[in-house]
């Protein structure tokens, strides 16, 4: 390989951007070419100088950012309040913006339909009194000339929905039930029953959707067992890369690298360099560095 | 050498950010706030790195993350939010970038005796804020490479910016400039040969 096709690659190979091809070509030709050794050497030297570059914000400048975000955010509520992304609360709030009259039958009728589908987040009802169980809203209250007080509530009503997991219409409320952000326990028994049904597209999206957002780590470890034999799928590879990077938690982290090992491709060499930099956990660091020799890629860009 | 701000991503992994933005859609503004503060800090050195204004960067912040909350029902969860955000912060710096380097070349050429000179020239060593205790050797240095940041186009600089200083990959950076992660990689080529040439012997 000529040293004219080396000099474009130099600063690549620096921030780990090429393919375990290349940068095993560029190795192999410095270790022979003093040149271009010397020039790699000269761009390490210009990046790292780089940095003494940077700018830093000044101290306060963020706190006073902050605070003046918070007062403009203020000043447009008024203005334009932010339009709700989920279909049914737009149109149940549309529907709510025409009649007054509508108000408290189509709020309930709504409410009933939530209940429906989402059964799981109905409190138990108490024999007594509606207020301390299902109690949701109060959409009105009056009083008459007796005295007597007419109070309109909206609650949810609990219903129990049984069959197989086969069932589209179950599987859609144990979806449902992941997102339930109030009980993980709950997550963590849904994704239970889900995780052997990754083939199917649903339930793979719902999986990886957790695997990279749930807070809590024994639905991601759970997710991400449902995934294991999904580690080639490219969607499914994305969310790995980004959980080995981002994960707070080692465990899943280390159940990230076992999955993207097994099928070996030319990106995750990248990956896995750009975590060795950042990576603090001694064994997930031992991971990568195994994963990477296997590779016979360099273990670190710098 | 891990690049400054090469941690920022990591900091949004333990929120439930899918929860906060599905929150923050409806209306719920503790929601937006702590979700603006998985990311803002970045957002503002970002802005502090390129333009090298407190003034413009406190304008990048205060525009980009309005037009977040004023958008945020738009956003579709279709790609992550930290690319949905970076999209508006970085065509916002663009702007303040391209509006800059028209302004620089309208103005700092001057005729002289001497032929064409450029005002910059010396005055682009001085940062506007700068940390005293910095001033070491490697001072002319690092104001040669601040003029080598100037030559860059706006894109040129975008990239190098996104990926040296922010440690993003450069697939992501295309996903965030809206192109390829090859016309990405070329972008950066394109801005580290070109500081490369500036610097000369220096480095």
């Amino acid at each position: 390989m000529s040293c004219a096709a080396i000099i474009p690659d130099l600063a690549l190979y620096l921030y780990g951007e090429l393919s375990a091809e290349s940068e095993e070509r560029l190795e192999q030709h410095c270790s022979e070419c003093p040149e271009c050794a010397a020039e790699l050497q000269r761009y390490r030297h210009m990046l790292q100088a780089c940095d003494a570059a940077a700018v830093p914000e000044p101290p306060q400048l963020l706190a006073e950012c902050r605070h003046e975000l918070a007062r403009a955010v203020e000043s447009s509520r008024d203005v334009v309040p932010p339009e709700p992304s989920n279909w049914f609360t737009r149109e149940l709030r549309s529907l709510l913006s025409h009649s007054v009259g509508f108000r408290v039958p189509v709020g309930a009728l709504a409410l009933v339909a939530i209940g429906f589908f989402g059964a799981r987040l109905a409190p138990q009802f108490g024999s007594g009194s509606p207020v301390q169980a299902g109690l949701l809203n109060v959409r009105s209250v009056q009083a008459d000339a007796s005295g007597r007080v007419q109070i309109a509530v909206d609650h949810t009503r609990r219903q129990t929905v049984s069959g197989s997991i086969d069932d589209p219409e179950v599987r859609k409320l144990l979806i449902e039930a992941l997102h339930d952000e109030s009980n993980a326990g709950v997550r963590v028994e849904s994704v239970d029953m889900l995780k052997d049904h990754a083939a199917l597209a649903d339930v793979r999206n719902a999986l990886v959707d957790r695997l990279q957002n749930d807070p809590n780590p024994g639905v991601r470890l759970k997710a991400i067992e449902g995934l294991k034999t999904f580690g080639g799928d490219p969607q499914v590879r994305q969310t790995l890369a980004r959980v080995l990077e981002n994960d707070a938690n080692p465990g899943v982290r280390i159940q990230a690298i076992d999955l993207l090992t097994a099928h070996r491709d030319q990106s995750l060499v990248g990956v896995l360099q750009s975590v060795m930099r950042k990576e603090d956990n001694q064994y997930v660091r031992l991971k990568v560095r195994g994963a990477l020799e296997d590779m016979r890629a360099s273990v670190g860009t710098f | 050498m891990p690049p400054a701000g090469a941690t920022s991503v990591k900091t949004a992994a333990p929120l439930d950010e899918a929860g906060l933005i599905r929150a923050a859609q409806q209306g719920d503004e503790d929601a937006f706030e702590r979700l603006v503060r998985a990311y803002d800090q970045s957002v503002l050195r970002l802005a502090m790195n390129l333009l090298r204004s407190p003034e413009d960067a406190r304008d990048v912040y205060q525009e980009a993350l309005l037009r977040v909350f004023k958008n945020l029902h738009l956003f579709r969860f279709d790609c992550s939010f930290h690319t949905w955000l970076y999209r508006i912060v970085t065509n916002i710096c663009l702007d303040h970038l391209r509006k800059r380097k028209v302004r620089r070349e309208e103005n700092s050429i001057v005729e002289t005796a001497e032929g064409p000179l450029d005002r910059m020239d010396s005055v682009r060593t001085h940062a506007p804020y700068t940390d005293p205790e910095r001033h070491t050797l490697n001072n002319q240095l690092t104001a040669r490479i601040r003029v080598a940041l100037d030559d860059l186009t706006p894109r040129e600089r975008m990239v190098f910016e996104l990926r040296h200083y922010q440690g993003l990959r450069l697939k992501n950076i295309g996903e965030v400039l809206g192109t390829s992660e090859e016309a990405a990689k070329n972008c950066l080529f394109r801005a580290t040969q070109k500081m490369r040439v500036v610097l000369g012997e220096f480095v």
